[in-house]
């Protein structure tokens, strides 16, 4: 517990610009990659990107499959949901506001013979949540999610 | 029992208190959500049941407003072992499958808001709903997508919906 606070603030005394490279924001409201690889290879580095960075792989949402069940044909489009458990349940107590946003997400679809990765970029929910605690909590966020990312979309 | 040995215990307890205590004047923001209207990215809802009954009443509500409930979940599953979950916070997850396909075809990136969820969390006060406000997060998120305005709308007054016939 203490540890996780240590690096919230952390986070908020040492809000370093955050370099986007290989992740690109999309006009700042969403973090995202693209990956050549294809969808279950990229599904699979995603999964090891997120258990490397210190997040617990959840589970996968097929939207795709649903969709699919519907009589729709969609290629494929999942929602992966991680998280840090000790993290979601402080925040559950502390900041309930914060529940709808957990666990967090990270969508893939495939694109053409493209696969991309799509987040939120958690830093905008400082517009609606402000304060210090609460701007290290959502870079925290943005910078481990770009990481993933980054990581996720690198050919091998 | 020797003095030494429950003061330790007593110290530590009263380390992590302290702690916590900090924790929460750190993070917190009042957490009486009663009235709370408009700007936020949530809307919450207090509810007259428990929480078994209101996550019941809440699955009732949304199979009225024509979405089927998909999952229902604590909120850390997954994440840990089964039998830590903690099951005073749920999660409920809905699906319209036509809204979403008809959402996914104008913008793909509204996937990282799916599935549809309302968060029942049970607090020291009582029995709380808390439900994305999708006005909100899609002004915030997708403001460059004007036809997702009408649709974020309707699944607002969706929302709003089941929150209240599920608290009724």
């Amino acid at each position: 517990m203490l540890a996780l606070v240590r690096n919230i603030f952390r986070s908020a005394l040492v809000a370093l610009p955050l370099s986007l490279n290989a992740v690109a924001g999309d006009a700042s409201t969403m973090l995202r990659a693209v990956s050549s690889d294809p969808y279950p290879e990229t599904m699979t580095k995603l999964q090891r990107a997120i258990e490397a960075n210190g997040y617990v792989f959840s589970r996968v949402q097929r939207v795709d499959y649903g969709l699919r069940r519907r009589g729709y044909d969609i290629p494929p489009y999942r929602v992966v949901f991680f998280g840090k458990p000790e993290e979601i349940r402080f925040l559950s107590v502390a900041q309930p506001r914060l529940l709808p946003f957990l666990p967090l997400k990270i969508i893939l679809y495939q694109d053409g013979d493209k696969v991309v990765l799509l987040a939120a970029d958690p830093s905008r929910l400082a517009q609606v949540y402000p304060g210090p605690a609460n701007d290290g909590l959502f870079q925290t966020w943005r910078r481990d999610i770009q990481t993933i990312l980054r990581e996720a979309a690198r050919s091998e | 029992m020797s003095v030494v040995n429950t003061l330790i215990p007593v110290t530590a307890v009263a380390r992590m208190a302290a702690a916590f205590a900090s924790l929460l004047i750190a993070f917190s923001v009042p957490v009486s959500f009663a009235g709370e209207a408009g700007n936020l990215p949530v809307l919450v809802v207090k509810s007259p049941y428990d929480l078994e009954q209101t996550v019941a009443n809440l699955k009732t509500a949304a199979e009225g407003n024509n979405f089927r409930v998909i999952r229902e979940q604590s909120v850390d599953h997954g994440l840990v072992e089964n039998e830590d979950e903690d099951r005073r916070q749920r999660i409920l997850y809905f699906c319209n499958f036509d809204m979403l396909h008809d959402a996914l075809a104008i913008d793909k990136r509204v996937g990282v808001f799916l599935p549809c969820q309302v968060n029942v969390t049970e607090r020291e006060d009582g029995v709380y709903v808390i439900a994305p406000n999708p006005k909100v997060i899609s002004a915030l998120f997708l403001l460059d997508n004007p036809e997702l305005a009408a649709a974020c709308t309707h699944l607002q007054n969706t929302y709003e919906a089941i929150l209240e016939e599920g608290t009724l």
